[in-house]
């Protein structure tokens, strides 16, 4: 069993073992018994026992806190009136504009040596940015690469003055993980921190969005779309859909969902918006007027992810705790179809994303499997884009443009790759 | 009858549960340390660990005929860890506790500290293959099967995982030095 590794072995138990207790383990057998036997009662609902007198305690002040305080005042910006997301608000609240558009309106001519891309946005199949760093380095300063060209040509467009972190990793506030545009020139680069630019990223303005995670998607009509979350403390948070104009930054409610829940998805298609909050799938059909509330195709405490091929088809895919699997509708949500999915390693872990092209074309992102299915979920086939690449994320402008994100084995840094026949055949893009 | 019939299923249900804590008991030391390892907090880790053998309970009828509790238990707290450290409240540089008067002096706390932090800034995916071979001691096959991949992806994440950790510690040392 032992290999190599010995050191990292040691140093792994000599900076673990000094936090275990012995009495871990049958408080942990103990916690669990009561929490079954009270998940028992409770007769399945989607409440979640309890777990010590303490627990219970801290619940109930963070369920006064969210109701009562947290949608209220958490950042002194939302005017949202309910806790529950049954009536849109639509009321406008613009998040506050800290200091002044920065950055300096300096373009480059190419990117730098060594350009690691870790985030792509695009709003046609040939004008595309890309938001990376340049190397090896934790936290770094983001670095926005644009092409008119599908890639040919580079240059380098001023970023916001914050710092990259991916979005897994253990970010504090002013750091950035993703980049989108809806037009050549309204963009936004968000992960903890949110800024926006509406003048290609000559400047860019720091929206005060409250520090939480943030996810954003540009709709038709000049509309944006972000869920924003907000928190107190260690244990009180609260999510909210909020919509704005893509030329301007004022932000307004439209939903407000469970804080204390896996990370909600946002898929939008034009004027279609879902976001699956569990235990709820809400879908809008005009922009985000108003909303119907569906049943969320995943697990309420795994969650997953969506993403919407036309304003009546829309993948889902959901973690079941060992494994996931991806889902189809083709009725804007109201219901799906679970598809058991084969691929060469068994099955998709929970952490794969669904990439909807059509009712029949699907692909997986799941690591180092890419897989794609063309006859609705019947069968999948496996991309390899790089030996031993891990897929970070892929993307398509259209059914023949698609992108992709992977991570090369060997090295800590990314490579995009693009295909511009539906995924038969794809090519490296080099940034020169 | 029907009371009869009530009886009967209480009688199969509390025997399902005592089979299960018989096979679940024995891996909670196991998953303790994966939870401990992975989230760096002792008080998170057991919350994970309860949750995940609530989740483990819950969803048992998913669980493959013939199959080990032990890997699908370790892959549903790696996903707990994961859940975990997704709130925003784990998006922020942590201290990892320690208990009182169960520090050794022999610990390096610089390097345990250096660990902590440099394992952190790993994907989860490496950071859990890297805990599970290394920490918990499993074979390739086990770590597989937590992982949800195939021996020889196990095998690649360890390996992987392990060279940008030892890149990590190094520039943490370089930086310290």
């Amino acid at each position: 069993m032992r290999d190599g590794g010995g050191e990292i072995r040691s140093r792994l138990h000599a900076t673990f073992d000094p936090l275990h207790d012995d009495g871990s383990e049958p408080r942990v057998l103990q916690r669990f018994r009561e929490a079954r036997d009270a998940s028992g009662r409770a007769a399945r609902t989607t409440w979640w026992p309890l777990r010590t007198p303490l627990g219970a305690a801290l619940t109930a002040v963070s369920v006064v806190a969210v109701v009562g305080g947290l949608l209220a005042v958490a950042v002194g910006l939302r005017n949202t009136t309910t806790s529950t997301p049954a009536k849109p608000s639509h009321q406008v609240s613009p998040m506050p504009i800290v200091g002044s558009p920065s950055a300096s309106p300096t373009q480059s001519p190419a990117p730098p040596a060594g350009f690691d891309p870790l985030a792509f946005t695009a709003i046609s199949p040939t004008q595309f940015w890309v938001l990376g760093t340049n190397g090896f380095c934790a936290p770094c300063a983001p670095i926005i690469e644009r092409t008119k060209d599908g890639g040919k040509t580079f240059i380098s467009i001023p970023a916001p003055p914050a710092k990259f972190a991916p979005y897994y990793q253990n970010a504090d506030r002013g750091t950035v993980s993703d980049l989108r545009f809806a037009n050549p020139s309204d963009g936004w680069a968000f992960g903890r921190d949110l800024w926006a630019t509406h003048d290609g990223g000559a400047h860019w303005r720091s929206i005060d969005s409250s520090g939480g995670d943030i996810a954003l998607e540009p709709g038709s009509n000049g509309r944006v779309f972000a869920v924003i979350e907000g928190c107190i403390g260690s244990s009180s948070c609260a999510r909210w859909l909020m919509r704005a104009d893509a030329s301007g930054d004022a932000w307004t409610n439209l939903l407000s969902v469970p804080g204390n829940a896996p990370l909600p998805s946002l898929a939008v298609h034009g004027d279609d918006v879902w976001l699956m909050a569990s235990p709820d799938l809400w879908h809008s059909s005009n922009g985000g007027a108003t909303f119907v509330k569906l049943k969320s195709p995943c697990y309420a405490d795994l969650g997953g992810n969506i993403s919407a091929a036309t304003p009546t088809v829309i993948w889902a895919f959901c973690a079941t705790g060992l494994e996931g699997g991806p889902l189809v509708s083709t009725d804007a949500g109201a219901s799906f179809r679970a598809i058991r999915a084969v691929i060469t390693s068994g099955s998709f872990s929970n952490g794969g994303r669904v990439v909807a092209l059509s009712a029949l074309k699907c692909y997986v992102v799941d690591g180092p499997v890419l897989a794609v299915t063309t006859d609705g979920g019947a069968t999948f086939g496996e991309v390899s884009l790089l030996a031993g690449g891990q897929t970070l994320w892929a993307g398509f402008t259209d059914p023949k443009v698609g992108y992709a994100l992977v991570n090369t084995p060997e090295a800590s840094s990314s490579q995009l790759w693009r295909t511009t026949d539906g995924g038969s055949s794809w090519a490296a893009v080099e940034f020169s | 009858m029907a009371s009869i019939a009530r009886r009967l299923e209480q009688a199969e249900q509390v025997e399902e549960a005592t089979q299960f804590e018989v096979e679940l008991g024995p891996l909670i030391a196991d998953a303790l340390r994966l939870a401990t390892a992975m989230l760096s907090s002792p008080t998170d880790a057991e919350d994970a660990v309860q949750e995940a053998c609530l989740l483990a309970w819950q969803r048992r009828s998913n669980r493959r005929a013939g199959t080990e509790l032990r890997p699908w238990l370790l892959g549903i707290v790696a996903n707990r860890c994961r859940e975990t450290r997704r709130g925003r409240w784990w998006r922020m540089i942590r201290v990892a506790e320690v208990r009182a008067g169960e520090v050794s002096a022999a610990i390096d706390v610089a390097d345990a500290v250096d660990m902590r932090e440099a394992l952190a800034q790993l994907r989860h995916r490496f950071r859990l293959a890297i805990v599970l071979r290394y920490y918990l001691d499993l074979s390739y096959e086990d770590v597989a099967a937590a992982l949800g991949c195939s021996t020889d992806a196990a095998k690649a994440l360890v390996r992987r995982g392990t060279a940008r950790l030892e890149r990590l510690l190094t520039v943490e040392e370089s930086t310290h030095a």
